[in-house]
């Protein structure tokens, strides 16, 4: 049995299902104990299976939920039609009568208007990103957006204050970031030297020593010109230290190594630290970006984006 | 790259070692994906093992165990859906296969891998046989993901996580209907109101974005 064969016959997802015939299944067996990549496939095909069951349950709690909350909701409409018919009774039949007969009473004034529609957005604003869960891959890092729900007082996850939804909003404060936080991945195999001296870097990095932090990471990225983990962390502390040239260079950097766990978070911090930059237009781009990508900071970059939107739009 | 793990073809050097040399009349007439495959192991490795497992050679033994012990039990617990009788029989599988290389009982050092595997199988049968069992054909319980241990598992799901939230929704579901829910293509393109085609062409495409993403990130992290 051939890789070509099992790519045209569908044999892996067949496989999974329990729908081969056992001597097909004997076959595609004895191939895996010949092919890496058909077998790594099929484990991170079986990885697939598990997070969509997975995510399926909670889309079905989800749905008995959202039924239930109509459920809920009828209910609750239906008990409030009570006292509703009540009142409407007693106005009929005692207060109507009695306006009817009293003399004409000039116009009230009315109530005070409400203020317009407040450009404040609820402060506590919460971001929908998910912290990422699991543990990170052998020797790479946790691209983890700021947890959601764990923002300082008055600000949000995605490092809008509470007035950043206003329009009195700078372009340096939408740039404000936390560090994203890192959880070292369990080791596998052998130590290299960029890897120790990644692990080096992000020691300094995880006591908030940013600037330390950079020697480290950028011998990581010297050794390992290829480890976007070590390309995208030199980044961000490049930025978290003041050395927003150099951050960006290394976040560009990070974007052109391609399709990696890190490219998303590179195009939304780059798009943070442009904004730092006072350069609107490009960090928009990397927004969009970011946004197309639809993984766990799309949420965020749209919001940013919205903001960024507000405050360009204020500008004369 | 992880100490065990052979793949040939790596960001750097694609084609492997069909790119070493510059003579176009020693490249290979195929497609270098199809020709090389991510063996596990080169024919001259596999002969190499064996020569040195003949002649006593323990890293060489180690070297098997550690290339073979996640096959064996994956199969192992695909077959018996334990995944602590998976382990045992994965033990004595190895030592049956050690215990057979030494007494020079593979003739073809090449067809090393398919010889391990027909061990392996008669073990888990055996054992199955035993407890009056057959070889079962039930769809497999992605509890028991065999193979990784716990922290490769962990990795492996949180790429997987990342690289499904980048698809599409539609694809998303395509997939869902396909391997949780065993689906037909033609059954799916009815309640999707596409054309089976294009269901074929997107589970394919989504399939492949997913399995490639992730294969990708983890030699990054490897």
């Amino acid at each position: 049995m051939t890789c070509e064969e099992i790519t045209r016959n569908e044999i892996m997802e067949r496989y999974l299902l329990g729908r081969l015939e056992q001597p097909v299944r004997d076959a595609f067996d004895e191939h895996l104990f010949e092919c890496e990549a058909c077998f790594e496939r099929l484990q991170t095909l079986r990885a697939v299976r598990r997070e969509l069951a997975a995510t399926a349950g909670a889309f079905g709690a989800e749905r008995e939920r959202a039924e239930a909350e109509r459920a809920t909701r009828g209910w609750i409409w239906k008990w409030a039609l009570v006292p509703a018919f009540a009142t409407l009774i007693i106005v009929s039949v005692i207060v109507w009568p009695r306006v009817l007969r009293s003399p004409a009473q000039p116009p009230a004034s009315p109530a005070g208007q409400p203020a317009g529609g407040s450009a404040t957005a609820s402060p506590g604003q919460t971001s929908s990103g998910q912290a990422s869960s699991g543990q990170a891959p052998s020797g790479q890092a946790q691209p983890s957006q700021a947890t959601s729900g764990q923002a300082p007082p008055g600000q949000t996850s995605s490092g809008l204050s509470a007035s950043a939804s206003s329009t009195n909003v700078t372009l340096a404060e939408l740039g404000r970031f936390e560090a994203p936080p890192f959880t070292p991945g369990s080791l596998r195999g052998s130590q290299d030297a960029a890897a120790t001296r990644f692990r080096e870097g992000m020691t300094r990095y995880r006591r908030g020593d940013y600037r330390g932090a950079i020697a480290g990471l950028r011998a990581a990225v010297r050794l390992d010109p290829e480890a976007a983990h070590a390309t995208f962390f030199l980044g961000i502390c490049h930025v978290l230290s003041g050395q927003r040239d150099e951050g960006i260079r290394a976040l560009r950097q990070t974007i052109q190594l391609g399709d990696s766990p890190f490219l998303e978070e590179a195009h939304f911090y780059l798009a943070k630290a442009l904004l730092q930059q006072n350069d609107p237009a490009a960090a928009r781009q990397e927004l969009m970006r970011a946004i197309e990508l639809k993984g766990s900071l799309e949420q965020q970059a749209r919001q940013l984006l919205a903001a960024l939107d507000r405050t360009q739009a204020r500008r004369p | 790259m992880s100490a065990g793990v052979f793949v040939i073809g790596s960001r750097r050097n694609p084609f492997g070692a069909a790119q070493a040399c510059n003579d176009d009349r020693l490249m290979p007439a195929v497609p270098p994906e199809t020709l090389v495959k991510s063996a596990l192991l080169t024919p001259a490795e596999q002969r190499s093992l064996v020569d040195r497992i003949r002649q006593g050679d323990s890293l060489a033994e180690e070297a098997i165990v550690v290339r073979f012990d996640r096959r064996i039990r994956a199969l192992a617990v695909n077959r018996t859906r334990d995944r602590e009788v998976a382990r045992d029989l994965a033990q004595e599988t190895l030592i049956q296969v050690l215990s057979a290389l030494r007494g020079g009982q593979l003739r073809d050092a090449e067809k090393l891998g398919a010889f391990i595997f027909g061990i392996a199988r008669n073990v888990i049968n055996n054992y199955l046989r035993s407890r009056g069992r057959q070889p079962t054909e039930e769809p497999i319980d992605d509890l028991q993901i065999a193979g990784d241990d716990d922290s490769g598992l962990a990795d492996r799901m949180a790429l997987v996580r990342q690289a499904l939230q980048r698809l599409d929704a539609t694809d998303r579901r395509i997939m869902s209907m396909t391997l949780l829910e065993g689906w037909k293509p033609g059954e799916i393109a009815s309640t999707l109101g596409l054309s089976v085609d294009v269901v074929r062409a997107r589970k394919s495409r989504a399939l492949k974005k997913v399995t490639e993403r992730v294969q990708r990130w983890l030699r990054i992290g490897s």
